[in-house]
């Protein structure tokens, strides 16, 4: 569940548990809002090689690289996301 | 009938005090009403801005005595009737608990929480609270700096160091901590306070308790950027179930009455910490009001007496930015608060008039003699005020 993120068009998102706000590249927010909207995360390599004009290997690894950033930083993974609520 | 409502606080400076902020609620709430700001620096801004106080006046510190306070508020409420007294600062809250009866049989309605609630909250003993259910940081108060070498072992470093009343350090060891001990101690007297530092994110959250164990309403904010005292310059509201759970479990623990704000700490642990509670409202408290959750009025009504329904959550994203202002303003206002102790930018209330239209004030408290109120206390009114 992610209905804690608020994420706009334009690649602004915020958390609504932490209060904290980030700006996203368009790729960023693309899979970003993908993941919002319930894809599974195996999916987003053929999603951005289907919109963007990337390569499927470098999709896979630019992808596989903003999940951990996006968990690193907190917004993705929290084992108590389901205790929280968005705005 | 117009309210007229009695706000404390008036230092609007980069320290603020709440009371320029809770006028801006009860405004908002209540176009009509008479504000009365009540302020004891005659510098303090929010006697001179516009909008905000309809007539301001200069009070005696609290450390002056209950007796010169409440003399003093007693004349006040002889020109301007006042029907609720919101107070807003640490300092004076002691006071004005014990005033509260007085001003009951002279009228004036407060929405305060009881003496011994407003004890348990002293930084000395918010340890105590463990006791209560609530989760709060290992602590230990000291009065004497032989003891800070038990510090380690009790409690573990990193830890922070607060003053009784104001302050707090973190310290990495001993030495540090003696370091802080001596200054805290010579700021702010004894004990001093040495708290296990909870490493994690602070959230702040501004409420109101009904004084039964029920919460009537709270906003939960993240300061974005800091003063270097500390204080929020700006903030966003946000929203957690857990935080919103801690916050009713506090406030049913201690049976609030009245405003607060609750400083907790969400450790990386994934726990929540209470390291702190104020026990009225906060600067950044028009941003309640700013969140359609309007808890200065709120606490009007409460102290009126009348019904307020808990409010739902406040929604998440909702900011606030601080700013200053150069306030120009005439050198007669000046004049009129050092001399007179007091400004009016609006009619002085026909006494006879007033009291025709106020219901009958309660009864006197067995216990507590209602002096009369003294006009002649307006031209003594101390123009210096002890450091």
């Amino acid at each position: 569940m992610l209905d804690h993120l608020a994420l706009s068009e334009s690649g602004f998102l915020f958390d609504s548990r932490t209060g904290l706000t980030y700006t996203l590249s368009k790729s960023g927010t693309f899979l970003l809002r993908a993941l919002i909207d319930g894809a599974d995360a195996e999916t987003l390599p053929e999603r951005l090689v289907a919109t963007f004009d990337v390569e499927p290997p470098v999709a896979r690894k630019d992808v596989e690289q903003f999940l951990f950033r996006l968990t690193d930083i907190g917004i993705l993974g929290h084992a108590d996301a389901d205790d929280e609520v968005a705005a | 009938m117009s309210l007229t409502i009695a706000v404390t606080g008036m230092n609007a400076t980069d320290n603020p005090g709440p009371g320029v902020a809770v006028i801006r609620a009860i405004r908002d709430a209540c176009p009509d009403c008479t504000i009365v700001g009540l302020a004891y620096e005659t510098l303090d801004p929010g006697n001179f801005m516009p909008g905000i106080a309809d007539h301001a006046y200069l009070l005696p510190y609290p450390s002056m005595g209950a007796d010169a306070l409440s003399d003093r508020l007693l004349a006040i409420h002889a020109l301007t009737p006042i029907d609720v007294l919101v107070p807003t600062l640490d300092a004076e809250l002691p006071v004005w608990v014990r005033l509260e009866g007085l001003l009951a049989a002279h009228g004036i309605r407060t929405f305060l929480p009881d003496a011994d609630g407003l004890a348990l909250r002293n930084k000395d003993r918010l340890h105590e609270l463990a006791d209560l259910g609530v989760s709060v940081p290992k602590s230990m108060v000291l009065t004497d700096p032989n003891s800070i070498s038990k510090v380690a072992d009790e409690l573990g470093y990193p830890v922070v160091v607060k003053g009784r009343f104001y302050d707090a350090y973190v310290a990495q060891n001993a030495h540090d901590v003696a370091h802080w001990f001596h200054k805290l101690a010579n700021s702010w007297g004894l004990p001093v306070i040495i708290q296990k530092f909870v490493p994690g994110t602070e959230f702040d959250v501004v409420c109101v308790g009904d004084g039964e164990g029920g919460l009537i309403g709270s906003v939960a904010m993240r300061k974005m950027q800091l003063t270097d005292k500390g204080k929020a310059w700006g903030g966003v509201t946000v929203r957690d179930r857990k935080l919103e759970a801690f916050v009713q479990d506090t406030v049913r623990a201690l049976s609030w009455r009245g405003p607060c704000e609750l400083e907790v700490m969400r450790g990386d642990d994934g726990g929540l910490y209470l390291i702190e509670i104020n026990p009225r409202f906060p600067a950044w408290v028009y941003l309640s009001a700013g969140a359609g959750r309007n808890l200065p009025w709120a606490a009007v009504e409460l102290a009126l007496g009348r019904e307020v329904a808990p409010m739902p959550p406040a929604p998440a994203g909702v900011m606030f930015l601080r700013h200053s202002v150069d306030q120009i303003l005439p050198l007669s206002d000046f004049e009129a608060l050092t001399v007179h102790g007091e400004i009016h930018r609006e009619p002085i209330p026909d006494p006879e008039v007033a009291d025709a239209a106020r219901p009958a004030a309660a009864p006197a408290p067995a216990l507590m003699a209602a002096p009369p109120a003294d006009f002649n206390a307006l031209a003594t009114f101390p123009t210096e005020f002890p450091a």
